[in-house]
Protein backbone atom coordinates (compact mmCIF):
# COMPACT_ATOMS: atom_id res chain seq x y z
CA UNK A 1 0.00 0.00 0.00
CA UNK A 2 1.33 3.41 -0.97
CA UNK A 3 2.18 5.58 2.02
CA UNK A 4 1.30 9.21 1.34
CA UNK A 5 2.11 12.26 3.42
CA UNK A 6 0.15 15.47 2.93
CA UNK A 7 1.75 18.75 3.88
CA UNK A 8 -0.41 21.86 3.80
CA UNK A 9 0.63 25.46 4.18
CA UNK A 10 0.68 28.91 2.71
CA UNK A 11 4.03 28.31 1.00
CA UNK A 12 4.49 31.98 0.21
CA UNK A 13 7.11 31.14 -0.88
CA UNK A 14 8.09 27.57 -0.11
CA UNK A 15 11.63 27.65 1.26
CA UNK A 16 14.37 25.18 2.09
CA UNK A 17 13.13 24.84 5.67
CA UNK A 18 9.95 23.27 4.29
CA UNK A 19 11.92 21.04 1.93
CA UNK A 20 14.39 19.83 4.56
CA UNK A 21 11.56 19.04 6.99
CA UNK A 22 9.65 17.18 4.27
CA UNK A 23 12.70 15.18 3.19
CA UNK A 24 13.34 14.25 6.81
CA UNK A 25 9.74 13.08 7.27
CA UNK A 26 9.87 11.11 4.05
CA UNK A 27 12.78 9.12 5.47
CA UNK A 28 11.68 8.83 9.10
CA UNK A 29 8.10 7.86 8.25
CA UNK A 30 9.15 5.72 5.25
CA UNK A 31 6.69 7.51 3.03
CA UNK A 32 6.47 6.89 -0.70
CA UNK A 33 5.42 10.42 -1.49
CA UNK A 34 4.67 13.78 0.09
CA UNK A 35 2.01 15.94 -1.49
CA UNK A 36 2.35 19.66 -0.82
CA UNK A 37 -1.01 21.39 -0.66
CA UNK A 38 -0.90 25.20 -0.85
CA UNK A 39 -3.90 26.68 0.91
CA UNK A 40 -6.22 29.30 -0.43
CA UNK A 41 -5.61 32.63 1.29
CA UNK A 42 -8.52 34.84 2.18
CA UNK A 43 -8.73 38.38 0.80
CA UNK A 44 -7.92 39.56 4.36
CA UNK A 45 -4.56 37.92 4.09
CA UNK A 46 -3.90 39.27 0.61
CA UNK A 47 -3.41 42.62 2.26
CA UNK A 48 -0.45 41.13 4.03
CA UNK A 49 1.52 41.14 0.79
CA UNK A 50 0.75 37.54 -0.02
CA UNK A 51 1.43 36.79 -3.63
CA UNK A 52 -1.38 35.47 -5.71
CA UNK A 53 -2.03 31.72 -5.90
CA UNK A 54 -0.61 31.41 -9.42
CA UNK A 55 2.81 32.60 -8.25
CA UNK A 56 2.77 30.53 -5.08
CA UNK A 57 1.94 27.45 -7.10
CA UNK A 58 4.58 28.11 -9.75
CA UNK A 59 7.28 28.57 -7.11
CA UNK A 60 6.12 25.36 -5.45
CA UNK A 61 6.31 23.42 -8.72
CA UNK A 62 9.78 24.76 -9.47
CA UNK A 63 11.00 23.90 -5.99
CA UNK A 64 9.73 20.33 -6.07
CA UNK A 65 10.74 19.46 -9.62
CA UNK A 66 13.89 17.45 -8.88
CA UNK A 67 12.61 15.35 -5.98
CA UNK A 68 10.43 12.66 -7.53
CA UNK A 69 8.85 11.77 -4.19
CA UNK A 70 7.50 15.28 -3.77
CA UNK A 71 4.39 16.37 -5.60
CA UNK A 72 1.66 18.96 -5.18
CA UNK A 73 -2.09 19.29 -5.30
CA UNK A 74 -4.18 22.30 -6.27
CA UNK A 75 -7.21 20.93 -4.47
CA UNK A 76 -7.50 23.79 -1.95
CA UNK A 77 -6.58 26.53 -4.40
CA UNK A 78 -9.26 25.32 -6.78
CA UNK A 79 -11.95 25.65 -4.13
CA UNK A 80 -11.27 29.40 -4.07
CA UNK A 81 -12.41 29.59 -0.48
CA UNK A 82 -10.96 28.76 2.91
CA UNK A 83 -10.73 24.98 3.15
CA UNK A 84 -11.12 22.75 6.12
CA UNK A 85 -8.48 20.04 6.31
CA UNK A 86 -11.14 17.40 6.81
CA UNK A 87 -12.65 18.23 3.40
CA UNK A 88 -9.25 17.93 1.74
CA UNK A 89 -8.53 14.64 3.48
CA UNK A 90 -11.90 13.19 2.48
CA UNK A 91 -11.20 14.12 -1.13
CA UNK A 92 -7.72 12.58 -1.09
CA UNK A 93 -8.96 9.43 0.61
CA UNK A 94 -10.78 8.63 -2.63
CA UNK A 95 -7.35 8.21 -4.23
CA UNK A 96 -5.13 7.01 -1.39
CA UNK A 97 -5.74 4.41 1.29
CA UNK A 98 -2.99 5.43 3.69
CA UNK A 99 -2.43 9.10 4.46
CA UNK A 100 -0.23 10.78 7.02
CA UNK A 101 -1.38 14.30 7.79
CA UNK A 102 1.72 16.39 8.46
CA UNK A 103 1.23 19.39 10.75
CA UNK A 104 3.42 21.72 12.79
CA UNK A 105 3.55 21.61 16.57
CA UNK A 106 1.66 24.91 16.72
CA UNK A 107 -1.25 23.31 14.92
CA UNK A 108 -1.28 20.42 17.34
CA UNK A 109 -1.78 22.92 20.18
CA UNK A 110 -5.00 24.14 18.55
CA UNK A 111 -6.01 20.84 16.99
CA UNK A 112 -9.07 20.60 19.23
CA UNK A 113 -10.36 23.76 17.48
CA UNK A 114 -10.12 22.17 14.05
CA UNK A 115 -13.19 20.91 12.26
CA UNK A 116 -13.85 17.24 13.07
CA UNK A 117 -10.54 16.43 14.74
CA UNK A 118 -11.63 12.89 15.69
CA UNK A 119 -12.53 12.17 12.10
CA UNK A 120 -9.12 13.44 10.98
CA UNK A 121 -7.51 10.92 13.30
CA UNK A 122 -9.79 8.17 11.99
CA UNK A 123 -8.92 8.87 8.37
CA UNK A 124 -5.21 9.67 8.74
CA UNK A 125 -2.21 9.20 10.94
CA UNK A 126 -1.46 12.69 12.22
CA UNK A 127 2.28 13.35 12.23
CA UNK A 128 3.53 16.41 14.08
CA UNK A 129 6.81 18.13 13.27
CA UNK A 130 8.31 19.27 16.55
CA UNK A 131 11.22 21.64 16.22
CA UNK A 132 13.97 21.84 18.78
CA UNK A 133 12.84 25.37 19.62
CA UNK A 134 9.27 24.29 20.37
CA UNK A 135 8.85 24.56 24.13
CA UNK A 136 7.04 22.07 26.30
CA UNK A 137 3.52 23.17 26.80
CA UNK A 138 1.17 23.29 29.77
CA UNK A 139 -2.17 22.25 28.40
CA UNK A 140 -2.39 18.99 26.48
CA UNK A 141 -5.69 17.90 25.03
CA UNK A 142 -6.31 14.26 24.12
CA UNK A 143 -4.85 14.60 20.61
CA UNK A 144 -1.33 14.96 22.00
CA UNK A 145 -1.52 11.29 22.99
CA UNK A 146 -2.95 10.25 19.65
CA UNK A 147 -0.51 12.08 17.37
CA UNK A 148 2.88 10.82 16.21
CA UNK A 149 5.35 13.50 17.20
CA UNK A 150 8.60 13.61 15.24
CA UNK A 151 11.61 15.78 15.94
CA UNK A 152 12.46 17.40 12.61
CA UNK A 153 15.49 19.49 11.67
CA UNK A 154 14.98 23.16 12.33
CA UNK A 155 16.08 25.84 9.90
CA UNK A 156 15.58 29.31 11.26
CA UNK A 157 13.83 30.70 8.24
CA UNK A 158 10.36 31.93 7.44
CA UNK A 159 8.50 32.97 4.33
CA UNK A 160 7.89 36.36 5.93
CA UNK A 161 11.64 36.84 6.36
CA UNK A 162 12.28 35.90 2.74
CA UNK A 163 9.64 38.31 1.45
CA UNK A 164 11.11 41.05 3.61
CA UNK A 165 14.60 40.39 2.26
CA UNK A 166 13.32 40.61 -1.30
CA UNK A 167 11.55 43.85 -0.48
CA UNK A 168 14.82 45.25 0.86
CA UNK A 169 16.75 44.06 -2.22
CA UNK A 170 18.74 41.59 -0.15
CA UNK A 171 19.85 38.21 -1.56
CA UNK A 172 17.76 35.09 -0.88
CA UNK A 173 20.27 32.57 -2.23
CA UNK A 174 20.24 29.25 -0.34
CA UNK A 175 16.94 30.19 1.32
CA UNK A 176 14.82 29.07 -1.60
CA UNK A 177 15.81 26.86 -4.54
CA UNK A 178 17.66 28.53 -7.36
CA UNK A 179 14.68 28.16 -9.72
CA UNK A 180 12.37 29.70 -7.10
CA UNK A 181 14.72 32.62 -6.62
CA UNK A 182 14.87 33.26 -10.35
CA UNK A 183 11.09 33.15 -10.61
CA UNK A 184 10.61 35.56 -7.69
CA UNK A 185 13.03 38.08 -9.14
CA UNK A 186 11.79 37.74 -12.72
CA UNK A 187 8.21 38.38 -11.63
CA UNK A 188 9.13 41.17 -9.28
CA UNK A 189 7.31 39.58 -6.35
CA UNK A 190 7.09 40.89 -2.76
CA UNK A 191 8.15 44.40 -3.69
CA UNK B 1 11.38 40.30 28.59
CA UNK B 2 9.14 39.15 31.42
CA UNK B 3 7.37 35.84 31.11
CA UNK B 4 4.09 37.17 32.36
CA UNK B 5 1.27 37.97 29.96
CA UNK B 6 -0.62 41.22 30.37
CA UNK B 7 -4.35 40.75 30.11
CA UNK B 8 -6.52 43.81 29.47
CA UNK B 9 -10.25 43.61 30.13
CA UNK B 10 -11.79 46.39 28.11
CA UNK B 11 -15.36 47.55 28.68
CA UNK B 12 -16.25 50.63 26.67
CA UNK B 13 -19.78 50.77 28.12
CA UNK B 14 -20.57 51.24 31.81
CA UNK B 15 -21.53 48.03 33.61
CA UNK B 16 -21.53 48.86 37.34
CA UNK B 17 -23.57 52.01 36.85
CA UNK B 18 -27.13 50.75 36.59
CA UNK B 19 -28.46 54.02 35.22
CA UNK B 20 -25.93 54.13 32.40
CA UNK B 21 -25.39 50.50 31.53
CA UNK B 22 -26.83 48.94 28.39
CA UNK B 23 -30.17 47.26 28.92
CA UNK B 24 -30.25 43.57 28.13
CA UNK B 25 -33.53 42.74 26.30
CA UNK B 26 -36.43 42.27 28.74
CA UNK B 27 -34.22 42.91 31.79
CA UNK B 28 -34.49 45.73 34.30
CA UNK B 29 -31.60 48.21 34.51
CA UNK B 30 -30.43 46.66 37.77
CA UNK B 31 -30.47 43.14 36.42
CA UNK B 32 -28.78 44.17 33.17
CA UNK B 33 -25.98 45.63 35.25
CA UNK B 34 -25.89 42.49 37.40
CA UNK B 35 -25.62 40.34 34.26
CA UNK B 36 -22.78 42.32 32.67
CA UNK B 37 -20.89 42.63 35.95
CA UNK B 38 -21.19 38.88 36.47
CA UNK B 39 -19.83 38.22 32.98
CA UNK B 40 -16.87 40.52 33.69
CA UNK B 41 -16.14 39.20 37.16
CA UNK B 42 -16.50 35.60 36.00
CA UNK B 43 -13.93 36.15 33.27
CA UNK B 44 -11.64 37.98 35.68
CA UNK B 45 -11.92 35.12 38.16
CA UNK B 46 -11.01 32.50 35.52
CA UNK B 47 -7.91 34.45 34.49
CA UNK B 48 -6.96 35.20 38.11
CA UNK B 49 -6.36 31.52 38.81
CA UNK B 50 -3.34 31.71 36.54
CA UNK B 51 -1.56 34.50 38.43
CA UNK B 52 1.46 35.10 38.24
CA UNK B 53 1.54 33.82 34.69
CA UNK B 54 -0.86 36.63 33.93
CA UNK B 55 -1.16 40.22 35.13
CA UNK B 56 -4.70 41.52 34.93
CA UNK B 57 -5.74 45.07 34.06
CA UNK B 58 -9.30 46.33 33.94
CA UNK B 59 -10.34 49.32 31.82
CA UNK B 60 -13.80 50.59 32.68
CA UNK B 61 -15.94 53.48 31.59
CA UNK B 62 -15.54 56.48 33.92
CA UNK B 63 -19.28 56.34 34.65
CA UNK B 64 -18.54 53.21 36.69
CA UNK B 65 -15.94 54.87 38.90
CA UNK B 66 -18.18 56.34 41.56
CA UNK B 67 -20.27 53.18 41.91
CA UNK B 68 -17.26 50.93 42.16
CA UNK B 69 -15.55 53.21 44.67
CA UNK B 70 -18.53 52.82 47.00
CA UNK B 71 -18.11 49.07 47.14
CA UNK B 72 -16.51 47.87 50.35
CA UNK B 73 -14.31 45.42 48.49
CA UNK B 74 -13.37 45.83 44.87
CA UNK B 75 -12.91 42.67 42.88
CA UNK B 76 -9.95 44.28 41.10
CA UNK B 77 -6.51 45.45 42.21
CA UNK B 78 -6.67 49.22 42.49
CA UNK B 79 -3.29 49.72 40.78
CA UNK B 80 -4.54 47.76 37.81
CA UNK B 81 -7.89 49.46 37.44
CA UNK B 82 -8.36 52.31 34.96
CA UNK B 83 -11.27 54.48 33.95
CA UNK B 84 -11.66 56.27 30.68
CA UNK B 85 -13.94 58.73 28.99
CA UNK B 86 -15.89 57.00 26.24
CA UNK B 87 -15.47 59.87 23.78
CA UNK B 88 -11.71 59.69 23.99
CA UNK B 89 -11.61 55.99 24.63
CA UNK B 90 -9.07 54.95 22.02
CA UNK B 91 -6.53 57.63 22.91
CA UNK B 92 -6.92 57.01 26.63
CA UNK B 93 -6.53 53.30 26.11
CA UNK B 94 -3.34 53.83 24.14
CA UNK B 95 -2.05 55.98 26.98
CA UNK B 96 -2.96 53.38 29.64
CA UNK B 97 -1.46 50.67 27.54
CA UNK B 98 1.81 52.51 26.89
CA UNK B 99 2.45 52.80 30.62
CA UNK B 100 1.94 49.09 31.13
CA UNK B 101 3.67 47.44 28.23
CA UNK B 102 7.31 47.92 29.22
CA UNK B 103 9.19 44.65 29.34
CA UNK B 104 6.17 42.55 28.50
CA UNK B 105 5.95 40.59 25.29
CA UNK B 106 2.59 38.86 25.43
CA UNK B 107 -0.79 40.56 25.53
CA UNK B 108 -4.37 39.41 25.69
CA UNK B 109 -7.26 41.83 25.15
CA UNK B 110 -10.68 40.74 26.29
CA UNK B 111 -14.12 42.22 25.88
CA UNK B 112 -15.70 40.24 28.70
CA UNK B 113 -19.33 39.98 27.66
CA UNK B 114 -19.20 36.26 27.01
CA UNK B 115 -18.92 32.88 28.66
CA UNK B 116 -17.29 29.70 27.46
CA UNK B 117 -13.66 30.31 28.31
CA UNK B 118 -11.99 27.87 30.68
CA UNK B 119 -8.65 27.74 32.45
CA UNK B 120 -7.56 25.11 29.89
CA UNK B 121 -8.41 27.48 27.04
CA UNK B 122 -6.25 30.18 28.62
CA UNK B 123 -3.34 27.78 29.11
CA UNK B 124 -3.67 26.86 25.45
CA UNK B 125 -3.45 30.53 24.52
CA UNK B 126 -0.40 31.04 26.74
CA UNK B 127 1.24 28.04 25.03
CA UNK B 128 0.61 29.57 21.62
CA UNK B 129 1.99 32.93 22.76
CA UNK B 130 5.23 31.17 23.70
CA UNK B 131 5.82 30.02 20.12
CA UNK B 132 8.81 31.52 18.37
CA UNK B 133 6.64 32.80 15.53
CA UNK B 134 4.76 36.10 15.67
CA UNK B 135 1.36 34.96 16.73
CA UNK B 136 -2.10 36.49 16.65
CA UNK B 137 -4.96 34.66 18.35
CA UNK B 138 -8.61 35.47 17.85
CA UNK B 139 -11.66 34.31 19.67
CA UNK B 140 -15.09 35.07 18.28
CA UNK B 141 -18.60 34.59 19.55
CA UNK B 142 -21.14 32.44 17.78
CA UNK B 143 -22.45 35.77 16.44
CA UNK B 144 -19.03 36.27 14.75
CA UNK B 145 -18.02 39.16 16.99
CA UNK B 146 -14.42 39.27 18.16
CA UNK B 147 -14.28 39.21 21.95
CA UNK B 148 -10.65 38.33 22.54
CA UNK B 149 -7.41 38.74 20.74
CA UNK B 150 -3.89 38.04 21.82
CA UNK B 151 -0.40 38.47 20.45
CA UNK B 152 3.23 37.90 21.31
CA UNK B 153 4.38 40.70 19.05
CA UNK B 154 3.23 44.15 19.97
CA UNK B 155 2.69 46.66 17.21
CA UNK B 156 1.68 50.24 17.79
CA UNK B 157 -1.48 49.75 15.77
CA UNK B 158 -2.92 47.20 18.18
CA UNK B 159 -4.31 49.37 20.99
CA UNK B 160 -5.61 51.75 18.35
CA UNK B 161 -7.78 48.99 16.96
CA UNK B 162 -9.97 49.08 20.04
CA UNK B 163 -13.25 50.45 18.93
CA UNK B 164 -15.64 52.10 21.30
CA UNK B 165 -18.68 50.13 20.24
CA UNK B 166 -17.40 46.94 18.68
CA UNK B 167 -14.24 46.19 20.67
CA UNK B 168 -12.54 45.15 17.44
CA UNK B 169 -14.56 45.88 14.35
CA UNK B 170 -14.26 44.11 11.00
CA UNK B 171 -12.15 46.79 9.37
CA UNK B 172 -9.79 46.54 12.32
CA UNK B 173 -9.61 42.80 11.79
CA UNK B 174 -8.43 43.39 8.23
CA UNK B 175 -5.71 45.66 9.60
CA UNK B 176 -4.69 43.03 12.13
CA UNK B 177 -4.46 40.35 9.48
CA UNK B 178 -2.34 42.63 7.35
CA UNK B 179 0.35 42.73 10.02
CA UNK B 180 1.82 39.43 8.90
CA UNK B 181 1.19 37.30 11.95
CA UNK B 182 0.79 33.58 12.25
CA UNK B 183 -2.91 33.61 12.78
CA UNK B 184 -4.96 31.21 14.91
CA UNK B 185 -8.70 31.26 15.28
CA UNK B 186 -9.64 29.58 18.53
CA UNK B 187 -12.84 27.86 19.59
CA UNK B 188 -15.88 30.11 19.58
CA UNK B 189 -17.46 31.35 22.78
CA UNK B 190 -20.96 32.40 23.69
CA UNK B 191 -22.01 36.02 24.14
CA UNK B 192 -25.22 37.62 25.27
CA UNK B 193 -26.26 39.89 22.46
CA UNK B 194 -29.86 39.02 21.67
CA UNK B 195 -32.96 38.26 23.74
CA UNK B 196 -32.86 34.55 22.94
CA UNK B 197 -29.25 34.24 24.10
CA UNK B 198 -30.35 34.19 27.72
CA UNK B 199 -32.16 30.91 27.15
CA UNK B 200 -29.08 29.56 25.36
CA UNK B 201 -26.93 30.62 28.30
CA UNK B 202 -29.17 28.65 30.61
CA UNK B 203 -28.88 25.56 28.41
CA UNK B 204 -25.15 25.98 28.11
CA UNK B 205 -24.45 26.36 31.81
CA UNK B 206 -26.70 23.38 32.56
CA UNK B 207 -24.42 21.06 30.61
CA UNK B 208 -21.82 19.18 32.60
CA UNK B 209 -19.04 19.80 30.08
CA UNK B 210 -19.39 23.55 30.67
CA UNK B 211 -18.96 23.47 34.43
CA UNK B 212 -15.40 24.75 34.00
CA UNK B 213 -16.74 27.96 32.43
CA UNK B 214 -17.61 29.46 35.80
CA UNK B 215 -17.15 28.86 39.51
CA UNK B 216 -19.92 27.77 41.86
CA UNK B 217 -20.16 31.36 43.11
CA UNK B 218 -20.61 32.71 39.59
CA UNK B 219 -22.98 29.92 38.68
CA UNK B 220 -25.14 30.95 41.63
CA UNK B 221 -25.20 34.51 40.34
CA UNK B 222 -26.34 33.37 36.91
CA UNK B 223 -28.89 31.11 38.60
CA UNK B 224 -30.32 34.12 40.42
CA UNK B 225 -31.07 35.62 36.99
CA UNK B 226 -32.45 32.36 35.63
CA UNK B 227 -34.94 32.29 38.52
CA UNK B 228 -35.75 35.96 38.16
CA UNK B 229 -36.44 35.62 34.44
CA UNK B 230 -37.67 32.03 34.25
CA UNK B 231 -40.39 33.05 31.80
CA UNK B 232 -37.63 33.77 29.25
CA UNK B 233 -36.22 30.25 29.48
Amino acid sequence: MERIGIFGGTFDPIHIGHLIAAQSLLEIRKLDKIIFIPCYISPHKHQAQNSNPVHRLEILKLSLQYQKQFSYSEIELNRKDISFTIDTVRELKKQFDYIELIIGFDNLIVFDSWKEPDELFRLTNVVVMKRIIDKEIEYKHKYFEMATIIQTPYVELSSTYIRERVRLNMPIDFMVTHAAKEYILKNNLYR
Amino acid sequence: MLNSTNVFFVLPDPVYNQEQCQIYPNFTKADSSFLYVTLLENMYEIFSVLFPKVDLFVCLNEKDEEILSLKTSSPFLSDNLFYFNEDTFTNEFVSIFDKRKAGVKNFIFVHPDFVGLTEADILQMLDLLLLEDDVLLLKKTLHKKIVLFATNKFQNEIPRLMHKKNFVCDSALKKLCALDYQFYKLKNVFSLAHANDFKELYKMLSRKENYACCSKKMHDRFTHLFIEYKELL
